[in-house]
């Protein structure tokens, strides 16, 4: 994986008075430092375009983050919704995954990380502490790669362990990265699974040319496993084109054959959806990628997808192999409809709380 | 050293005029093949030619001297329409080409067209061309102060874009000029290798797109070339794309429907295929056509909508007694299979 190394870190003013700030300064020596007013440093509107510090990728923004760091999912609209909230501390990725939203979601390309921690840790309590009898399952990977830029932020090592004393709080650290270095020894209690988006070999080396090889994530995974972790596994987005079903049933078989699937948590299958936006980008920076060629029609929520019947053909067959390997693992759909599941697992959808019941059982499983 | 910024330039245009005198010349000492500051696309214009024969010459062209025979920096159409009615003598100013930049006297040219005429894309193309490649004004200076002035946004890819366009095809351009393209389409097209934009420019002779459908059809014949990892004109080339095209028995308009028919079915082979099964099998339920049967939108989910509208209670009825007698039939079962095994 090529590591991040900004090559100016701009800091807002009020973040000085924060730890997060001081760690990750020393973390990253020899980078320019620049202290900026609160003013200049606002999210650029995606519709405005970007001032330039937003537009260079080489720019990390370290800010208080003004707003709420705790959401529901964006898939909340979906049918089969998991109940899934996503927690930002850090905002956009280095690894420039050709397909990846965040190249035209955030109206940016720096880097930013939230400084102001303590908020953070307290809206979560706050969250959890209103619905005590409720399981929150909780991820960092939505708008970010949860552990690409931990080598520097070290959140982490702040996250595993505020979590591990929340009774009814589950973390999902989902990555593509190999960063796991920050969670050894930490005391996390069952209550963090640590998440791999994986893909097959193909795409892995030519669709996220940045991100760590298949094996280098499932060494990865495996070290964590080590370390008593549950692991979780997303093959989202899957992509189809030809050859995909030997490409991924070898990674399939690959996952299986090192990690032990008693320690997995849940894999989850999500064909790839974006905006229609998106589809410009990826021509224009992505030429040599096939992916916006493929047969895609409008969805959920305006998101362009593959025509249901190659989903429910990429889902099934997943899902056989998965069974082959991993009988008894829960697998399942992201952002989906009932007809899509349906016709997917090939039996009757039992219920909107189907999904959010399974994965909290997985996860209370220990 | 060229001057870069448009205040001086400017100036340079002002001391061009400043002290010019009106002269009567004979039309023969003008070179009207020198295109070198000309910036309108069409030369021909009726009504100047009119407008002409009626009242005679109002306005001086902007010649330049020096060495006969002169150049004409300002008044391509006034000559051309001049020429075609005979007159022998025009009134003219004359700009002595001695110590004069001739980017200055371009940009005066320019500066004149913009002051009394809207330029069409073409035009536009051919200032902005002529300022960077030919007078080497530089980039910034373009994208600060001349393309604003043509009414275009400062941007580098606008410019690329205006570079490309006027480089394009003659035959696209001529294409566009007859309205049978749309700027955006010529845009699109301008950015192909030039054997595709020949092939185009050759296709569209006997195919008409409306402007709507254009956007679409050079989206997916650019999405299938990119397929094929072939040329965009390859999708075309295809013995069935060209016998729609050689249709005599159809219409410009109908031949590009249907060759857009024909692509849209293989960018999307799937959507198509059900479809065209949905429509065969809701066909065979044997119903009126006043009774609408559609699937969800792109067959998302597993639902069927029927829709029908009744005037009177006797009708109302009629169309339910269809309805019920089609739903007793093998065949709508076999419907909602399409549905359900896509």
């Amino acid at each position: 994986m090529i590591p991040y190394a900004p090559e100016r870190i701009l800091v807002q003013e009020e973040s000085w008075q924060d730890s997060v700030t001081l760690e990750i300064l020393e973390r990253l020596p020899g980078v320019e430092v620049r202290t900026v007013k609160s003013r200049e440093v606002r999210f650029p509107e995606p519709s405005q375009g970007s001032p330039a510090p937003w537009e260079d990728k080489n720019t990390l923004f370290l800010l208080r983050h003004p707003g709420s760091f705790l959401k529901r999912c964006q898939g909340s609209g979906a049918d089969t919704c998991c109940n899934y909230y996503v927690l930002s501390c850090t905002w956009n990725c280095h690894l420039d995954c050709s397909y990846c939203v965040l190249q035209s979601y955030l109206g940016g390309r720096a880097l930013v990380v939230g400084t102001n921690f303590q908020d953070l840790m307290r809206e979560v309590r706050e969250k959890l502490g209103s619905s005590p009898h409720r399981i929150f399952r909780i991820g960092t990977g939505e708008l970010a790669d949860s552990l690409a830029l931990d080598p520097a932020t070290g959140f982490s090592r702040r996250l595993v362990p505020f979590f591990a004393r929340l009774s009814n709080g589950f973390l999902e650290l989902k990555t593509k990265s190999d960063c796991v270095a920050n969670l050894e020894g930490l005391d996390h209690g069952g209550h963090t699974v640590v998440s791999w988006s994986v893909n097959s070999k193909r795409i892995c080396r030519t669709e996220e040319e940045k991100a760590p090889t298949l094996e280098e994530r499932l060494a990865a995974a495996l070290q964590c496993q080590k370390w008593g972790y549950r692991l979780g596994f997303h093959f989202d987005p899957l992509i189809y084109y030809d050859g995909w079903e030997d490409d991924y049933r070898e990674a399939v078989g690959e996952i299986f054959r090192s990690i032990n699937p008693e320690r997995v948590a849940w894999l989850s299958l999500g064909a790839l959806r974006f905006p229609p936006h998106l589809i410009g980008h990826v021509k224009k920076r992505f030429p040599e990628s096939k992916i916006p060629y493929g047969e895609f029609v409008p969805g959920h929520h305006g998101k362009m997808r593959y025509f249901r019947p190659i989903r429910e053909a990429m889902y099934r067959k997943m899902i056989s192999w998965i069974r082959e390997a991993a009988p008894g693992l829960t697998v399942y759909l992201c952002m989906e409809s009932f007809a899509v599941w349906e016709g997917s697992f090939r039996i009757q959808y039992p219920g909107p709380s189907f999904t959010p019941d399974r994965l909290d059982a997985a996860i209370i499983k220990g | 050293m060229k001057k870069a910024r448009g205040y001086c330039r400017f100036r340079a245009c002002f001391a061009i005029l400043y002290g010019m005198d009106f002269q009567e010349i004979s039309i023969e000492e003008i070179d009207s093949e020198n295109e070198t500051f000309r910036i309108s696309e069409e030369i021909r214009s009726a009504p100047m030619e009119m407008s002409i024969r009626r009242i005679g010459q109002l306005n001086p062209l902007l010649l330049l001297g020096g060495k006969r025979p002169y150049r004409v920096v300002c008044g391509f159409r006034r000559l051309d329409a001049m020429r075609r009615l005979g007159l022998s003598r025009v009134s003219a100013r004359i700009v002595e080409e001695e110590n004069r930049d001739l980017c200055d006297v371009f940009c005066l040219a320019l500066r004149d067209n913009i002051s009394h005429r809207q330029l069409d894309a073409l035009e536009k193309a051919r200032a902005l061309h002529k300022l960077r490649n030919e007078f080497g004004v530089p980039d910034e200076a373009i994208l600060r102060d001349w393309q604003p002035l043509m009414g275009l946004a400062p941007h580098g890819q606008v410019l690329q874009s205006h570079l490309m366009l006027h480089a394009s095809d003659q035959g696209l351009r001529n294409h566009f000029k007859a309205g049978r393209l749309t700027l955006s389409s010529l845009e699109c097209i301008a950015a192909m290798p030039p054997a595709s934009q020949k092939f185009i420019a050759a296709f569209f002779e006997g195919v008409r797109l409306s402007a709507g459908l254009q956007k679409k059809f050079f989206v997916v014949l650019q999405d299938l070339a990119a397929i094929s990892a072939s040329g965009p004109e390859n999708p075309l080339e295809d013995p069935e794309a060209l016998a729609i095209a050689n249709d005599a028995a159809a219409s410009p308009f109908q031949r590009g429907e249907k060759i857009f028919a024909f692509l849209y079915c293989k960018r999307y082979p799937a959507l198509t295929r059900a479809e065209e099964r949905f429509r065969e099998r809701s066909k065979s339920l044997g119903l009126p056509g006043s009774i609408r049967i559609t699937p969800a939108p792109y067959f998302e989910t597993n639902d069927l909508k029927v829709e029908f509208s009744a005037s009177d209670a006797g009708r109302f009825r009629e169309m339910a007694r269809r309805l019920f007698e089609a739903s007793q039939t093998p065949e709508l079962d076999s419907l909602f299979g399409v549905i359900q095994k896509l």
